[in-house]
């Protein structure tokens, strides 16, 4: 792995960032409507029910940043096929994994600063649990972080298999996984085959552990060692799948026509 | 020292079930600084070539050595070399200087000399005006001169050129051929140009290939590949005045008005036939040659469908 290589990437994805409007509206209009929606809902429940407006916001708020982080990598890559621009940044001599560990980084800082602007806006509505147990935070996110990661690896890698007409799974395929992680509900709500389905999903132990948090204000550590190995798992199945799917794109040409 | 060495390729694709090679135990190679042109119709196997020695297809079998180092199992080789194809884009959104900076440091070019580079080579492309606009805000010819100025960045040993001309208007494409002598006699860079325009590989190759069906047909200069197809060139000569017709049809001339043809074997030279005309006294006007060109040849070989030579 080269850090030029990496520094280079990442240089250009803030640079398309910054000049993109579309890209900048992604990364702030939607996270600020997405809190303020919750965030309002959660003052009318207030006298309902304390906690149910709150949680809602709060797992809204790692949902959000389970969608960006992952989103992130993949519209990146999906814009150098669309831009045409594919053939020539590998030409100039990025190995597989460099290529996608650039995404990865550059995903993670933007990401990493929207969930901080997005909990710096959900403060105002009174939830401030996560600037006071940073630990907690930064352990959730982290675990999120790494399930996030392992699926936009497999997207990249599902649509290197599948052809780029497969690019929509960059925004589909997460909410079925958001769907099965139970986010504001729990796992007792499936049906009794697709609770243990919802088990192993990337963000049910991370959304479970957030309405913990909201709940009882603590949080069980079963949840981080259940997400983060869970996460681990997906990232290390996603890995051989990226590597087969970009070697067998390479053996069929589908690689050389991604632009 | 070759500077590109390419033994036994082959690839096959499926398309829609059905097998077919896009090359056929491809071999050949190519001296340091030469311009190595790469001819043949559209699916003749040009770009696979191109883009196995890129790294975006693996080949089933054989080898490319490029700059004495293996293709498939260096990772760094192609900041050695660069590569422009007529379809080349960049992300639309992003500044010339971007795209310059990003490439500088993509190959690892030191911050303190990026600067200075992206402006000679700016300068040097006649864009130096061009830094801040977006790429998509340029006209065609800007942008085939940024591609240009960002395929010279990391001063490539080797450069490949995948139809760099194809779409553009005659002045553009006559100023990338020009760009592609410069850069090629400045830097003396070993180019690989493909194309179907057989004037620019006449005009630009030393050497030659003729791809078809994945394989190479014919390789060599550009006369000498013409030289194996064709055996005669014409001689169309203008006299003042005809003075014994039948005398001239004996000896191989066609005669039509006071305009004389004769095919000549190839490597034969035109004046014995001047000083026999000289010696029964006429007066030559105009000379004419008629030697087959690239397209003939191109023409010949599709319609006959030739044979790679020990085939």
């Amino acid at each position: 792995m080269r850090w030029y290589k990496i520094k280079a990437l990442m240089f250009r994805d803030f640079k398309i960032i910054t000049r993109c409007k579309f890209r900048l509206v992604e990364l702030f209009y939607f996270p600020l409507t997405t809190i303020l929606i919750w965030g309002l809902f959660s003052i009318f429940t207030r006298n309902i029910s304390v906690e149910t407006g709150i949680m809602v916001l709060a797992v809204n708020i790692f949902w959000s940043f389970a969608h960006l982080s992952q989103f992130t990598t993949n519209i990146q890559i999906n814009q150098d096929f669309w831009s045409g621009s594919f053939r020539q940044v590998m030409a100039s001599g990025f190995t597989r994994f460099e290529y996608m560990f650039a995404r990865i980084v550059s995903s993670t800082v933007s990401s990493a600063a929207i969930m901080v602007y997005m909990l710096l806006i959900a403060s105002i509505f009174g939830l401030t649990i996560f600037f006071e147990q940073p630990g907690m935070t930064l352990a959730l996110s982290g675990i999120t972080l790494i399930g996030s990661m392992a699926l936009a690896i497999t997207v990249t890698a599902l649509i290197l298999f599948l052809g780029r007409e497969y690019a929509f799974l960059a925004w589909t395929l997460l909410e079925g996984f958001i769907l099965l992680s139970a986010p504001v509900y729990p796992v007792d709500v499936f049906p009794e085959a697709l609770q243990h389905l919802a088990q192993v999903m990337p963000f049910t132990n991370i959304f479970a552990g957030v309405r913990e948090m909201i709940s009882f204000g603590t949080l069980n550590p079963a949840f981080l060692v259940n997400g983060l190995v869970i996460a681990i798992a997906y990232l290390i199945i996603s890995i051989p799948l990226y590597h087969f799917s970009f070697k067998r794109a390479k053996g069929n040409g589908t690689l050389s026509r991604m632009d | 020292m070759d500077a590109i060495k390419v033994s036994g390729v082959s690839k096959k694709f499926k398309e829609k079930g059905k097998t077919f090679w896009a090359l056929r135990d491809v071999s050949f190679s190519v001296k340091k600084g030469e311009i190595f042109g790469i001819l043949g119709p559209n699916g003749a196997g040009k770009t696979t070539l191109l883009n196995i020695m890129i790294k975006l297809v693996s080949p089933d079998s054989g080898r490319i050595e490029i700059l004495g180092k293996d293709v498939s199992s260096d990772n760094n080789i192609l900041e050695e070399m660069n590569f422009v194809s007529g379809d080349t884009k960049f992300h639309w959104v992003l500044r010339a200087d971007d795209i310059m900076n990003f490439y500088a440091m993509a190959y690892n070019i030191p911050k303190e000399k990026r600067k200075e580079r992206i402006e000679k080579l700016l300068t040097f492309f006649g864009i130096d005006d061009i830094r801040e606009r977006k790429f998509d805000d340029l006209s065609t010819g800007e942008k085939m001169r940024l591609i240009f100025a960002k395929a010279m960045l990391n001063r490539p040993k080797i450069l490949l050129l995948d139809e760099p001309t194809l779409g553009l208007d005659p002045a553009i494409a006559m100023r990338v051929r020009d760009e592609i002598k410069r850069v090629n006699r400045k830097f003396g860079t070993t180019v690989i140009l493909t194309s179907h325009y057989m004037n620019e590989i006449e005009q630009l190759s030393d050497r030659i290939a003729f791809i078809h069906d994945g394989r190479i047909i014919d390789m060599g200069k550009v006369e000498s590949v013409k030289l194996k197809r064709f055996g005669t060139y014409d001689v169309i000569i203008k006299v003042k005045k005809v003075l014994d017709k039948d005398s001239l049809e004996k000896q191989g001339f066609q005669v039509s008005g006071s305009v004389l043809k004769k095919r000549l074997a190839i490597g034969k030279s035109i004046s014995n036939v001047l000083s026999t005309l000289q010696k029964n006294g006429y007066e030559v006007l105009d000379i004419e040659t008629k030697k087959p060109t690239l397209e003939d040849y191109f023409v010949k070989i599709l319609k006959k469908g030739v044979k790679p030579e020990g085939a």
